[in-house]
């Protein structure tokens, strides 16, 4: 087997937005005021300009990786290629609505999630094919219960299936906002794998580099491996005071 | 070999979280082969590798000096640690390295060779962890990381993850042998809760800001 070699050392929903039940309080006042109980003026989830949105797209990872990569943007009706793509990667910037429809973050237009998607989560229904039909629903102004509701009937029938092993995804940009309390969190690697019964990676105990949901899409769990670097290459410097489930 | 076995388990339990190696079940390398020392309750099973893990061909195949504590997820432990420990057995029992690669060849050709199951991990994050001997500007502990094991795909060195790349927080190889590819995620701190040679600076200016 190989093992390292001393001279090669160099160094989310959906996407990333489903790890954000994590953050939420265990214990919600019923007197709390929704922060955000419906969807705000489209405008507030678009960029000023698709430059823009490309530029923080490809943040997710390293310029290596997202210089090659497709590009998306969101449009009027959905995400639209903006840059053609050579080396099987897609990279765009994730909104709220990535989330599990319960997030009370759900609605909230100040979401933007820089993610590198690998040919794999392209390709399975359960990831990227997900969350592009979901926005597509989300602009034509699709109920949260409709859009539950075709989901689940997606999943009965088996046009969503659980993610293949090696759905790989880049969540590395410093200028992730990926809710109201982690804007950023901290530069990651994302795993979707087939949900089982039990513990698979570690994952969520103390002192483990792998976090892991595996609440809030079906038959998946989704693994977060913190790394030390944002895809700048600059240090991450609030790792180690950050708590394990500061997502 | 370890002194004793009391130091070849803690060495082997520093592979990964305590929360982790606690409840795993620990190997310990005997005469002929790793024996189980403490079992497990949680699917993990962690033992301290030694060189002959290496590639056929790597120079450092006889090094006596690594030690690398390692711990394994329960799909890992069941598609891959099986051919780790019977290679470990060849070698306990005086079985050449060319008997031992022509035997490896003959399992992947007959499809007995360890494909890795789906979902297969490993932490190395073990500061004690001896890799390789030390370079220039690059310790033998290399540094904490995860691995991950998928079957390997022709072709596709490490590019479907997006490996190997200026900047990259993965990294890959491809056994020459075996038909898997064995990726690196390079963690911030080691299992004992201090930080990697990445962010050691940072922790330190952390802790100064503090004061």
């Amino acid at each position: 087997m190989k093992r390292p070699s001393l001279s090669i050392i160099r160094p989310l929903g959906i996407l990333s937005l489903l790890c954000l039940p994590l953050a939420w309080p265990l214990t919600a006042s019923a007197d709390d005021a929704p922060k955000y109980p419906a969807m705000a003026p489209v405008a507030q989830y678009h960029e000023a300009s698709d430059a823009q949105e490309i530029a923080l797209a490809k943040s997710a990872a390293a310029a290596s990786i997202s210089d090659h990569a497709e590009i998306k943007v969101l449009g009027a009706h959905g995400y639209e290629t903006a840059v053609k793509g050579t080396n099987g990667f897609v990279c765009l910037v994730g909104r709220s609505w990535a989330m599990s429809f319960d997030n009370p973050e759900f609605w909230n237009p100040k979401i933007r999630t820089p993610i590198c998607l690998n040919a794999a989560s392209v390709r399975d229904s359960s990831v990227l094919p997900l969350y592009l039909t979901r926005t597509e629903w989300v602009l034509a102004g699709v109920s949260i219960a409709d859009m539950q509701q075709r989901e689940t009937a997606e999943w009965k029938d088996g046009r969503l299936t659980p993610p293949s092993a090696g759905d790989v995804t880049y969540m590395m940009s410093k200028d992730q906002y990926i809710n109201d309390d982690a804007h950023p969190w901290h530069p990651h690697v994302m795993f979707f794998a087939p949900r089982k019964d039990k513990s698979q990676w570690g994952e969520n105990l103390p002192g483990s580099p792998v976090q892991a949901d595996c609440t809030n899409v079906a038959e998946t769990c989704i693994f977060m491996v913190l790394v030390a670097k944002w895809s700048d290459g600059t240090l991450d410097p609030t790792y180690g005071s950050a708590g394990t489930h500061r997502m | 070999m370890e002194p004793d076995q009391a130091t070849e388990i803690a060495l082997a339990r520093t592979a990964a979280p305590k929360a982790v190696s606690d409840n795993a079940t620990i190997l310990v390398l005997g005469k002929e082969g790793y024996e189980t020392a403490v079992k497990g309750t949680n699917g993990f099973v962690c033992y301290v590798g030694r060189s002959w893990e290496k590639d056929f061909d790597d120079p450092e195949f006889w090094n006596q000096h690594p030690r690398t504590p390692q711990c394994y997820n329960a799909a890992a432990a069941s598609s891959i640690l099986p051919g780790i420990l019977e290679r470990t057995r060849w070698v306990m029992t005086g079985v050449s390295k060319d008997e031992m690669i022509a035997q490896t060849k003959a399992e992947v050709a007959n499809h007995q060779a360890g494909v890795p199951a789906p979902g297969s991990m490993v932490y190395m994050l073990s500061k004690d962890q001896y890799i390789n001997d030390p370079q220039p500007g690059a310790p033998s502990n290399f540094a904490p990381h995860v691995m991950f094991f998928v079957p390997a795909a022709p072709g596709e060195e490490g590019s479907a993850w997006g490996a190997n790349v200026p900047h990259a927080a993965i990294f890959s190889t491809t056994s020459d042998i075996e038909p898997f590819t064995t990726y690196f995620v390079l963690s911030p701190k080691w299992s004992d809760g201090t930080f990697g040679p990445y962010v050691a600076s940072v922790a330190k200016t952390d802790e100064q800001h503090h004061h």
